[in-house]
C-alpha cells in the first residue's frame, strides 16, 4: 500500500469509534434500608417487589445469589451486571429483556440499577429506553426521593438524577500517538470520567475506553447527556484525525501493526485474552483504515465479546483450564478469521 | 557484591552521593564505611518517633470523629441504625432517612462532589404535587437567574409569573 494522501475517513462514523452507548439509573425504595444495611428478609422482599413490578418489561429474571460463578462472569462480560455483582452478593438478581439491551440489577449497591444499552453513539436513545423502563417501575414502586437532592442513593456520588451515561470508545489512534493522557486529564476537570474497559488509564487493554458523566446532581438529564455527547464527538474527531495521521505519516508502522495482528490471530495456537484483545484492536484499526480488506469490523466486534473467558466456556459447554481456554480462543480466532481459499489464489504472489 | 574499597569483604553499606548534580553509587563493607566516616548505625530519620506522633494524631482524629457534636444532631440514624462514624468511614449511607439525619455532614460532602445542591432532573410521577412543583420551581428560578443575568427582562417576568403560579401547599406528603 502506498502513502498516497488518504480520502476522508471512509468508515461508518457511528460504529467505527463509538461502539456503544449506555445509561444506568440508580433507584431505591422509600423507607427501606439500602442493600448493604438491610436484613436478608428485607432484601428478599425488595427483590420480590422489583421482580414483580418489572415482569412484563424485563421478563428474563434470574436470582444471582448462589448462582454459578461462570454464569455471573458471563453476564459481566455482556455488561449486564456490574463488577460488584461478580461476587456472590446476597439476594441479588438480574432482570433482562430478550434482546439483552435493557436490564435491572437488584440489590447491587442500590435496590435497583436500571440500564439500557444501544449500539453506536445513541446516548439520548439509551436514556429514553432507561427512562421508559423507570416509568413502568415507578407505577408500582415508591422511590426514595427528595425535592432538593433528587433520587437518594447509597453513595452520594449518584444522588440527584442517579444517572450515569457512558460511551464505549475505541481509541487506538490517540493511544498509539501518545495523545491520550492530556484527554484523560482534561476530562476530569469538566466533570467527566474516562476509564479503560479492561484496565485503567492509557494502559487500557484493546484501546477501549468508557467515557461517562461524573456529576449527577444540579443538572437535568438532558443537559448531562448533551454535554457528554458533545465531548464524545470531540474525542471521536481527535481519534479520526489521529488515525489519518497514522496512515499518512506512519504508513509502514501502521501497516505492520495490522499485518502482524492479522498474522498472529490467524496462526497462533495459544492466545491469552489480553493478547487477543490487543491484536483484535490493532486488526480493527487496520480494517477501518482500509489496510485489511477481507475481514469486516462487525466480525471483529463480535469476537471481542466471544473470546472472553466465560463466553468461550459457555460456547464449548464446560469449564476450561487456563491453557485450554487459550487454545480454544486461538482455535476460534483462526477459524473465524482464516483466509478463504478463493481469496488465497487471488492474493498469491510467489 | 564485594566492597569497592578493600575488595575483600561483602559490601553491606550502599549509598548514593550526589556530586555536581550527578548521582554516584558506593558499595562498601562496614569497616571501610566507618573508616570513611560514615556512621552506619546512626538512624538518620527517627522512624519510631514519627510513628508515635502519627499514632497520636490518628487517635485525636478518631476522637474528633467519634465525639458527639452538639450542633450536628444525632449520631445514629433512627431508621437504619447507621452511625456517623460508619458513614464517614465507608462513604455510603444506610437509607434514605440518613440524608436528613446526617444533613449537617452530608450536605457539604454532596456539594463538594456535585454541581450544586439542587436536583433539576426527573421527578417520580407518583410524588406529590408539592414535591413536583418544588423541583420545577428550582428549575425555573435557575432560568430566571440566567434571564436576569442576560438582561432578558421580558423572559424574566414570564418566569417570575410561572414560579408564582406553582402552588407549594397542595397535595400529600412530600
Amino acid at each position: 500500500m502506498s502513502a498516497q494522501p488518504t480520502e476522508p475517513a471512509a468508515y461508518p462514523e457511528a460504529y467505527g469509534i463509538v461502539l456503544s452507548s449506555r445509561v444506568r439509573l440508580a433507584r431505591n425504595l422509600r423507607g427501606v434500608p439500602f442493600p448493604d444495611k438491610a436484613s436478608p428478609d428485607v432484601r428478599a422482599d425488595v427483590r420480590r417487589r422489583v421482580m414483580e413490578a418489572s415482569r412484563d418489561a424485563v421478563p428474563i429474571q434470574e436470582t444471582l445469589s448462589g448462582s454459578a460463578p461462570l454464569r455471573r462472569q458471563f453476564l459481566f462480560e455482556d455488561h449486564l451486571i456490574s463488577r460488584h455483582l461478580l461476587d456472590d452478593r446476597p439476594e441479588a438478581a438480574i432482570c433482562m429483556n430478550a434482546a439483552h439491551t435493557q436490564a435491572i440489577m437488584i440489590n447491587e449497591e442500590d435496590h435497583l440499577r436500571i440500564q439500557a444499552l444501544r449500539p453506536g453513539l445513541a446516548l439520548r436513545e439509551a436514556w429514553e429506553d432507561a427512562n421508559a423502563l423507570d416509568d413502568v417501575l415507578e407505577q408500582k414502586l415508591d422511590y426514595a426521593f427528595s425535592s432538593s437532592l433528587g433520587y437518594l442513593t447509597s453513595c452520594p456520588t449518584n444522588v440527584g438524577t442517579g444517572m450515569r451515561a457512558s460511551a464505549m470508545m475505541h481509541l487506538p489512534g490517540l493511544v498509539l500517538l501518545g495523545e491520550m493522557d492530556p484527554i484523560v486529564n482534561g476530562l476530569g476537570k469538566i466533570g467527566l470520567t474516562v476509564r479503560g474497559r479492561w484496565g485503567e488509564g492509557t494502559a487500557a487493554l484493546g484501546h477501549m475506553f468508557q467515557v461517562s458523566n461524573q456529576l449527577t446532581l444540579g443538572m437535568a438529564e438532558g443537559r448531562i447527556l448533551a454535554d457528554l455527547e458533545e465531548i464524545v464527538k470531540e474525542i471521536a474527531g481527535h481519534e479520526r484525525n489521529a488515525r489519518e495521521r497514522l496512515k499518512r505519516e506512519r504508513t509502514t508502522f501502521t501497516e505492520d501493526l495490522a499485518a502482524r495482528a492479522e498474522g498472529l490471530l490467524t496462526s497462533a495456537r495459544l492466545m491469552t485474552a489480553q493478547e487477543a484483545l490487543e491484536r483484535l484492536s490493532e486488526l480493527r484499526l487496520g480494517i477501518l483504515l482500509g489496510l485489511v480488506k477481507r475481514i469486516d469490523v462487525q466480525q471483529v466486534d463480535r469476537l471481542l465479546l466471544e473470546i472472553q473467558p466465560a463466553h468461550l466456556q459457555v460456547a464449548v459447554g464446560r469449564n476450561l483450564g487456563s491453557e485450554e481456554r487459550d487454545a480454544e480462543r486461538a482455535r476460534r480466532l483462526r477459524s473465524e478469521l482464516k483466509r478463504r481459499p478463493a481469496k488465497r489464489t487471488e492474493k498469491r504472489t510467489k | 557484591m564485594l566492597c569497592q574499597n578493600c575488595h575483600q569483604n561483602e559490601a553491606t553499606v550502599h549509598l548514593t552521593q550526589i556530586v555536581d548534580g550527578k548521582a554516584e553509587k558506593f558499595h562498601l563493607c562496614e569497616a571501610c564505611a566507618a573508616q570513611k566516616g560514615i556512621d552506619v548505625h546512626a538512624d538518620p530519620v527517627d522512624l519510631g518517633g514519627m510513628m508515635e506522633k502519627l499514632k497520636n494524631q490518628l487517635a485525636h482524629l478518631k476522637e474528633d470523629l467519634e465525639a458527639p457534636r452538639p450542633s450536628a444532631g444525632p449520631s445514629v440514624c433512627p431508621s437504619c441504625g447507621m452511625t456517623r462514624t460508619e458513614i464517614l468511614k465507608k462513604g455510603r449511607l444506610g437509607c434514605d432517612r440518613c440524608y436528613e439525619t446526617f444533613a449537617a455532614e452530608m450536605l457539604p460532602v454532596v456539594v463538594s462532589l456535585q454541581h450544586g445542591d439542587q436536583h433539576l432532573g426527573k421527578v417520580p410521577r407518583r410524588s406529590s404535587v408539592r414535591l413536583k412543583n418544588s423541583v420545577e420551581q428550582a428549575r425555573l428560578r435557575r432560568e430566571l437567574d440566567k434571564a436576569v443575568a442576560g438582561e432578558n427582562y421580558e423572559r424574566a417576568a414570564e418566569l417570575r409569573d410561572q414560579i408564582k403560579a406553582l402552588p407549594l401547599d397542595e397535595g400529600g406528603p412530600a
